[in-house]
């Protein structure tokens, strides 16, 4: 085999190895923007701002208010598995403001997350999702 | 002649499939947002301030009552579960990271942990258990919180073809305790 095919073939298995490479790392990010009042539940306020599948990372960066200011709102995040579930409590870095940039400790786990609250109020939250394409 | 051509081609076809690989992994595969909000100083004071105020609308407990109440031996937190956990994560002050478990509706004991087919088959007056560890944004442990919520309104919907559930739970009891963490 003359060196010119040899330098051809290494380039094309390159080229293959690449693109493997590129698809493996290609992963969907949708944003979902979910607003409004707290609902009144009991004694408690939850805002409910979702559930999603196949969820490998998320951010959630969220602005609330509360009547009265109430500095202890928490986030509630749920990874949920077959054979088991984790949970995460995130506070507020300040009042009126939350942000948790979360990965799952299982892959791709089914997510729900909602707000809580001892006081009424409103929140306006941007989550983004990441899961991976279906390759 | 054509055997250049071919070559140059081929290289040029790796150089392009490189730079998308490139630009895929830095854009595609990142968080829009990851890491920006995050604009006022943190300190370690701020952060056991803040827990201070979570934990004084708590009542403290013994690590006899929770074994005694739920019939659960907790496990304390480990080092390698906080950093783990902060690797993962990006908060602000202080978050917790939780076991959750589904409590017997008669005896209030812990019957299992929490598993993806409980969200759907639990019912209205259902109880879970979720013990959670305190930590701040630095990894230093401060407490572990015990929240027990009743399921109190069940939502069902369909989307995308799909028959789902919203679940509210409300809190019944707030409990907190200091463990030693494990090496």
């Amino acid at each position: 085999m003359k060196l010119r095919h040899k330098i051809v073939i290494s380039g094309l298995v390159l080229l293959a190895v690449s693109l493997i490479a590129t698809l493996e790392k290609v992963y969907a990010i949708k944003t979902y923007h979910v607003s409004g009042s707290f609902e009144k539940i009991d004694d408690t306020y939850v805002g409910y701002l979702g559930h999603w599948y196949d969820v490998t990372h998320s951010t959630y960066e969220i602005t609330y208010g509360t009547e009265p200011p109430y500095k202890l709102v928490i986030l509630i995040v749920l990874d949920m598995k077959n054979d088991k579930s984790d949970g995460e409590i995130y506070y507020p870095d300040r009042y009126g403001h939350i942000y948790a940039s979360h990965t799952p400790a299982f892959y791709a786990s089914e997510e729900v997350a909602w707000l809580e609250s001892d006081y009424p109020g409103w929140h306006d939250s941007w989550i983004t999702i990441e899961t991976p394409y279906d390759c | 002649m054509k055997r250049s051509l071919v070559l140059l081609i081929a290289v040029s076809a790796v150089v392009l499939s490189v730079i998308a690989t490139l630009a895929y992994t830095l854009t595609m595969s990142k968080p829009e947002n990851d890491g920006s909000p995050l604009i006022i100083p943190r300190s370690r004071e701020k952060a056991l301030a803040q827990a201070r105020e979570v934990l004084e609308d708590f009542k403290r407990v013994t690590i006899e009552y929770v074994r005694e109440k739920y019939g659960l031996e907790i496990t304390p937190p480990s080092k390698k579960a906080i950093q783990d956990f902060l690797r993962r994560n990006k908060f602000g002050l202080i978050a917790e990271f939780c076991d959750i478990y589904v409590l017997n509706p008669k005896t209030g004991k812990v019957v299992r942990e929490f598993t993806k087919s409980d969200w759907y088959k639990l019912e209205v007056g259902d109880r879970i258990l979720v013990i959670g560890h305190m930590i701040t944004f630095e990894g230093e442990y401060i407490a572990t919180t015990i929240r027990e919520y009743v399921l109190a309104e069940k939502i069902w919907y369909t989307e995308n073809g799909k028959r789902e559930c919203k679940n509210y739970f409300v809190p019944k009891f707030r409990g907190w305790l200091v463990m030693d963490v494990r090496p």
